[in-house]
């Protein structure tokens, strides 16, 4: 599982949602927790923690959101450099196939249809953290090799 | 002699291709035919529809039995509706029988002016969404609900209890347009933020304010992804809070509106659900 100080940004226009998965992830150990009610905002607050060497680990976002919406988010997040290797987690309403293929195709790494319950979301956060570290650890395997 | 009788889109439709005349006889046979219905059946059903394409002449006698039948059901529930040619149907028209007795030159369309399929499709939308709502629920409050009651009302006015908390948002699809509101009472919606939150909710803070707008977001996504594969086509509008002390719903008569009213362990709620047939999303694909 992520190291209990990784650091979270939730980013989603209503602010029960956003309670809910922040207290969610405080009942899961987590206790540096950021959130945002748009993507323009969650963008501004990624550049903020990466200038305080603070940077966000980890991203969980809606997409349905006024001024930019989560898609927009994920799209402007791999575009940018320093950001594009961050896992994004879209936790949205929107199930449908085509949707997830949209998101899928702009660099998703993974996709939770609501409604979350606690249990779905930890067991989302278990299976990305291994692959996270398989590939981690794939990278030094072939650096080693080299 | 024998009559068909087909159960069709929530329609009675007695099919009678042999009879040459309306006449006295034909008529009579399929008010015989009308009356040994069950009652449960015509009371269910929204019309009663005899159909006669292929009929000659329409004598003034048959007429007026045609009048009675359509007496009949009006005690029943369903309306009569007759499909008969151009010539029977100018003179039904010309005795004004066809204020008793809708006339139409086929079944396709007796559907298309009734918007018929578009009421089944309502109906089929409201099983989904009554599906949701309680997946919902049970997923982010582990709330068990059950339906109090449910009331479908069109061209009519239907009485809302007033809410204090809650949320609506606007449809469209290929089939029609409409609304859907949730509605709670304070007490209620703060026990519910209690467990959509996971904490003791002692007082409803301005944060809480749009939990009835991420419940309702969610029933309406969870729809959308069953029916839009159906070529339902829904596009949905990101749902508004609705607070105040006494809020009430007032839909619109035209509309079919639906009131459900559920049960749970931390109270009652309403959700409403009000849909014009008429505006629908224009399909291109």
């Amino acid at each position: 599982m992520f190291p209990k100080t990784t650091r979270i940004l939730i980013v989603d226009d209503m602010s029960t949602m956003r309670l809910r998965i922040m207290n969610q992830l405080r009942v899961m150990g987590f206790g540096s927790i950021y959130q945002a009610s748009n993507g323009q905002e969650a963008f501004s607050i990624l550049e903020r923690h990466a200038a305080d060497g603070k940077p966000i680990d980890l991203i969980i976002s809606d997409w349905n959101m006024p001024v930019m919406s989560g898609l927009d988010f994920l799209v402007k997040v791999k575009a940018e450099k320093s950001f594009s290797q961050l896992p994004f987690i879209m936790a949205t309403a929107e199930g449908e196939k085509q949707q997830v293929m949209r998101a899928v195709v702009s660099g998703v790494t993974d996709y939770i249809i609501k409604p979350i319950d606690r249990e779905v979301l930890q067991k989302k956060l278990v299976q990305l953290w291994e692959r996270e570290q398989k590939a981690a650890s794939a990278v030094v395997t072939n650096k080693a090799a080299c | 002699m024998s009559i068909e009788i087909l159960h069709q889109n929530n329609c009675i439709i007695l099919s009678a291709q042999q009879f040459r005349v309306i006449d006295i006889a034909c008529v009579k046979t399929l008010f015989d035919e009308i009356k040994k219905m069950d009652p449960l059946i015509l009371n269910a059903s929204d019309w009663v529809v005899v159909s006669l394409p292929r009929a000659g002449g329409v004598d003034l006698n048959a007429m007026q039995i045609l009048c009675r039948i359509a007496i009949f059901l009006e005690k029943k529930g369903p309306r009569l509706a007759v499909i008969v040619d151009a010539e029977n149907g100018a003179v039904i028209k010309a005795n004004n029988i066809d204020r008793m007795v809708s006339v139409y030159p086929s079944l396709d369309v007796f559907y298309k002016k009734n918007d018929i399929e578009e009421v089944e499709n309502i109906k089929f939308f409201l099983e989904t969404l009554n599906y949701s709502v309680f997946e919902t629920m049970k997923v982010l409050t582990q709330l068990t609900i059950r339906v109090e009651k449910l009331e479908s009302v069109h061209g009519a006015s239907i009485m809302v209890p007033s809410i204090q908390a809650g949320a609506t948002a606007g449809i469209i699809s290929a089939h029609f347009s409409g609304s859907v509101t949730i509605g709670f009472n304070t007490e209620v919606y703060r026990k519910l933020m209690s467990r959509f939150l996971e904490m003791e909710v002692t007082e409803l803070t301005d944060e809480m304010n749009d939990g009835g707008s991420e419940l309702l977001n969610v029933v309406l996504g969870q729809v959308k992804m069953a029916l839009n594969e159906k070529g339902f086509n829904i596009n949905q509008v990101i749902p508004t809070s609705i607070f105040g002390e006494k809020v009430k719903l007032t839909p619109n008569t035209n509309h079919l509106s639906t009131l459900i009213r559920y049960h749970s362990e931390i109270g009652d709620f309403v959700v409403l659900f009000s849909a014009n047939p008429q505006q629908k999303l224009s399909m291109a694909s």
